[in-house]
């Protein structure tokens, strides 16, 4: 059986401004595997390109064995490529439901109440607020939002980006284990995350990307020992954060 | 409260012919098809951030479709007829649309504006159908034994289809492509990562777009009952984005309120003659400076509702 | 909010209830009259000039003379920028808000045209409404001002066939109700000598560029070259033909072209031009009404130069004022009609004596005109278009 993903030699332009040079990733079936880097390292560009949102300049992305390289983003998403957006992007003047409903867009008419129901299981505050404006929900609750509205379509691999962020530790440590079962069900997850330590201690593996490079990349364990990575991203040895030298 | 302030906005609209002067009856059915040009613009300009400069020429298109058909197939009922010129004009919005999609900004606004004028030019040319410069009259229309001759009947004609269409665009998102219009004017990004087809929806955005300014384009030859290309000149476009903009991009109450106002003002500054576009320009920057959400916000603001979608 | 609703609606009932005249626009003190016209887009220059310099120009005069049977008159004017839906919502707020008595000098054919049916339905005079097609013609309330285009071209045809035997004609026309309406009369007028029409080649409106009508017009070798344009394209034509040595021709310019404006753009490519002029010069002429004419500007607007278009607009003026004057101080806008009716023999000082009769028309003569030296100078008495 093929990975759910490769990313192979994958290059990615904006304008003449290069984003993302000769990435290759893989993410095994069943895996969780996360990105790291700084702010611009080309973290969302990678998780936006295997959606289709973007186009590869060069190099290949094979889904479960399928070339999507040039694949439209609807199709990418009818694949079972869900996309969790920077910044959650829910839609601010829909009401959840409605949200959750733009999210089943590619799922056939008959099936959408047995997954509305199972996004209610999994996050039962959602069902509490359905009929209430996105905009108005908190930051924690909106960003489950977002991630319910890409399960919608019932992905087999899920593109997180920045879950966690501007969320009080004890919201990121639920979001955090919302992720965990997620892909216990069997979903395989492309994790961008700036709190490092924690992606790390979720993932099975990682990688390290730096102005559009890959730079490191490994099992999270040795990772997270290696003295770049802990200066660069965990914050320790007094170093700057995001600041890869 | 919110069904009083329905209630009695009813009873004033239903009960305006018998109240106001008559010029004012008039009035209120030129203000009800801006509001619907402004609507169908504002579903795409204000939802999936295409501006058009060319409306004008939608409503052209509408208006000597409907006049046409008044004139060659007399028997053809006003509903009939007001749904073609709708259709004729959302194909035409579909043409323009698909090529539209690689432009964005003032190239789409240049490109709009240029649709415009062509519109007025095969006007002029096609002269043998449309009479070109001397101008089309348009008989007065029929629903079933009634002729519709007087400013009241017209009147009531215009505000259904008004109401109606408003109804649709309010409740836009209880149909799924509806929702996935408004999920691009929300965020492209999640409405892409959703699935929604960026590039179908944008070019829907203009056919739906078109045949509200085309239905209104068919309202506006029932009710002004003469049509010359020297009426659907570019400023009239520019009043329209007006009123988008003084009402608020991507609501539909806004878009109400700015057709008002907009028309409003233009009737109060006729008088000021030579004075009017420079009158008009000054008012127009003075309230997009001062409110620059548009009225609907300003509305917002005084007086804030959950989840109001007005 | 339904208190407040319900209070707003009596107050607009209130309003509304409350007004009602004997005969609209007329007031123990005050005749009230108004109209649609450009004073925005193409034709703003004009707009201005035939009501504000013009109508209200004798309007001053005939108020601080003591006004018309004691009522002063008042003029009201709306913009419409030459768009029809424009002047049908300023006309309806003039008749239904304003309470005009009538409505004065509105201009372009689309826009009159787009209110002819509504003010026939409600009985207001359209009075001397500015253009020249015949579409206006044979309708109770409605009185012209500029000359037909028919007329024009009688008395044209008449001149040039008739009295100076050219043959062979050509005409280069605006592709609109007034070119189309000069070239049907011209054709017409030509068939009552056998001849027709060489060759015709038309102008979009808004178009300056007439190079290759002159080249194919030029081809077909025209004793008379007809322009039926606006100044714009005309000075254009003027110049091109200039440019190419085209000489063996004469260009004769229609009524509604032959003024200052045409002749300013075309500077000394106009030398030699020939027309129908339907006003005395403005600027020159020593008609005793003509001379009061500038006389009046001097103390009204003088920073206003003397104008055609302000001149006909003054003549509208003072035919309203002779007209209502005969209608006594009970005046209505069928005693109005009556009076106009009756209008025989008129001298205003600026045309020849006025007839105006059962058929509407205030304009019926003009005389023929030559460009020298950048004025015109007339070359014939008035001509007759019966």
């Amino acid at each position: 059986m093929r990975p759910a993903l490769e990313i192979d030699d994958v290059a990615v332009y904006y304008d003449k401004r290069r984003a993302l040079e000769g990435v290759t990733l893989t993410v095994e079936r069943g895996e969780i595997v996360t990105l790291l880097g700084a702010n611009g390292a080309g973290k969302s560009t990678t998780l936006r390109a295997v959606s289709g949102l973007v186009r590869a300049a060069r190099g290949r992305i094979v889904y479960e064995g399928r070339d999507i390289s040039h694949a439209p983003a609807d199709a990418i998403v009818a694949a079972g490529v869900g996309h969790v957006p920077e910044g959650r992007e829910i839609f601010g003047e829909f009401t959840v439901l409605e949200n959750l409903l733009v999210g089943g867009h590619t799922v056939p008419r008959r099936q959408i109440g047995e997954r509305l129901e199972e996004a209610f299981r999994l996050f039962p505050v959602l069902r509490e607020r359905r009929l209430q404006a996105a905009g108005t929900l908190s930051g924690g609750e909106q960003q489950m939002l977002a991630i319910a509205r890409a399960l919608m379509p019932r992905p087999r691999l899920l593109l997180l980006d920045e879950p966690s962020l501007g969320l009080a530790p004890l919201l990121s440590r639920e979001i955090f284990d919302v992720i965990r079962r997620i892909n216990a069900d069997g979903v395989s997850v492309l994790l961008v995350e700036q709190n490092a330590r924690r992606a790390l201690a979720l993932a099975t593996r990682g990688y390290v990307l730096e102005t559009g490079r890959l730079v490191a990349s490994g099992p999270s364990a040795g990772l997270a020992a290696d003295p770049r990575v802990r200066r660069a991203y965990l914050g320790l040895d007094g170093a700057r954060r995001g600041a890869a030298t | 409260m919110r069904a009083a302030a329905l209630g009695s906005g009813a009873v004033v609209v239903l009960g305006w012919p018998w109240a106001a002067p008559r010029y004012f009856v008039f009035l209120a059915s030129l203000i009800a098809i801006n509001a619907i040009v402004a609507i169908g613009l504002n579903l795409l300009t204000g939802y999936t951030n295409q501006l058009s400069f060319g409306h004008a020429g939608f409503l052209a298109i509408g208006a000597y479709a409907a006049a046409l058909l008044t004139i060659q197939a007399p028997l053809v009922p006003l509903p009939a007829t007001l749904l073609a010129a709708g259709l004729v004009t959302a194909a035409m919005g579909l043409a323009l649309g698909v090529p539209c999609l690689r432009l964005e900004g003032l190239y789409l606004a240049m490109a709009t504006l240029a649709f415009g004028f062509v519109v007025v030019e095969a006007i002029l040319n096609l002269d043998w159908l449309t009479r070109g410069n001397d101008g089309l009259r348009v008989p007065a229309a029929r629903i079933g034994p009634w002729a519709l001759t007087t400013d009241t009947s017209r009147y009531y004609v215009v505000v259904t289809v008004a109401a109606l269409l408003i109804l649709a665009a309010r409740n836009i998102t209880r149909t799924r492509t509806g929702r996935a219009l408004l999920a691009v004017r929300e965020s492209e990004i999640a409405a892409q990562a959703s699935g929604v087809h960026l590039a179908a929806y944008k070019t829907l955005a203009f056919v739906v777009s078109a045949f509200y300014t085309g239905v209104a384009g068919g309202l506006f030859a029932l009710v002004v009952g003469f049509l010359s290309p020297d009426s659907f000149d570019v400023f009239l476009s520019v009043d329209f984005v007006a009123m988008i903009i003084v009402g608020g991009l991507g609501s539909i109450l806004g878009s109400v309120m700015g057709a008002a106002v907009i028309t409003t003002l233009n009737d109060s500054l006729a008088g000021f003659q030579s004075y009017r576009p420079l009158v008009f320009g000054a008012i127009l920057i003075v309230s997009m400076l001062f409110m620059p959400g548009g009225i609907a916000s300003a509305l917002q603001k005084i007086q804030p509702r959950q989840g109001d979608r007005a | 909010m339904i208190t407040r609703s319900i209070l707003l609606f009596l107050l607009v009932v209130a309003l509304s209830v409350s007004r009602a005249a004997a005969e609209p626009g007329v007031s123990d003190t005050e005749i009230v009259i108004g109209g649609s016209n450009s004073f925005s887009g193409p034709l703003a220059y004009t707009g201005e000039q035939i009501t504000k310099f013009g109508v209200d120009l004798y309007l001053r005069v005939v108020n601080d003379a003591g006004g018309i049977h004691g009522r002063k008159v008042r003029t009201i004017y709306y913009d419409d920028g030459y768009r029809p839906q424009d002047s049908v919502a300023n006309t309806k707020k003039l008749v239904e808000q304003d309470g005009v008595f009538a409505i004065i000098i509105p201009q372009g054919s689309p826009p009159v045209v787009a209110t002819l049916e509504y003010l026939e339905e409600h009985k207001v005079p359209m009075l001397f409404p500015y253009q020249s097609s015949p579409v206006t013609r044979a309708r109770r309330y409605v009185f012209q001002g500029m000359t037909l285009s028919d007329r024009s071209s009688r008395m044209m045809i008449d001149y040039l066939a008739g009295t100076r035997k050219y043959k062979k004609f050509a005409a280069l026309y605006q592709d609109d109700e007034y070119g189309k309406s000069f070239l049907a009369a011209f054709e017409k007028d030509l068939g009552r000598f056998g001849l027709k029409l060489t060759a015709a080649e038309s102008v979009k409106r808004g178009v300056t560029d007439v190079s290759a009508q002159i080249a194919k017009l030029h081809a077909a070798r025209p004793e008379v070259t007809f322009l039926v344009l606006v100044p714009g394209p005309a000075a254009q034509a003027l110049r091109e033909r200039q440019k190419i040595g085209w000489t063996d021709t004469l260009m004769v310019s229609t009524g509604p072209l032959t003024d200052e404006k045409y002749l300013a753009l075309a500077t000394d490519a106009a030398n030699g031009v020939e027309g129908l002029s339907l006003w005395p010069d403005p600027a020159t002429s020593d008609l005793p009404g003509v001379k009061l004419y500038r006389a009046y500007m001097v103390k009204y607007f003088p920073k206003n130069e003397p104008n055609r278009y302000s001149l006909a607009g003054y003549f509208a003026g003072m035919l309203f004022t002779e007209a209502a004057m005969r209608a006594g101080r009970n005046l209505t806008r069928e005693s109005l009609i009556t009076a106009l009716e009756s209008i025989k023999g008129f001298e205003s000082g600026i045309l020849p004596p006025l007839t105006i009769g059962r058929d509407h028309e205030t304009q019926k003569q003009g005389f023929w005109v030559r460009v020298e030296k950048g004025r015109f100078t007339p070359l014939t008495d008035w001509l007759k278009s019966e």
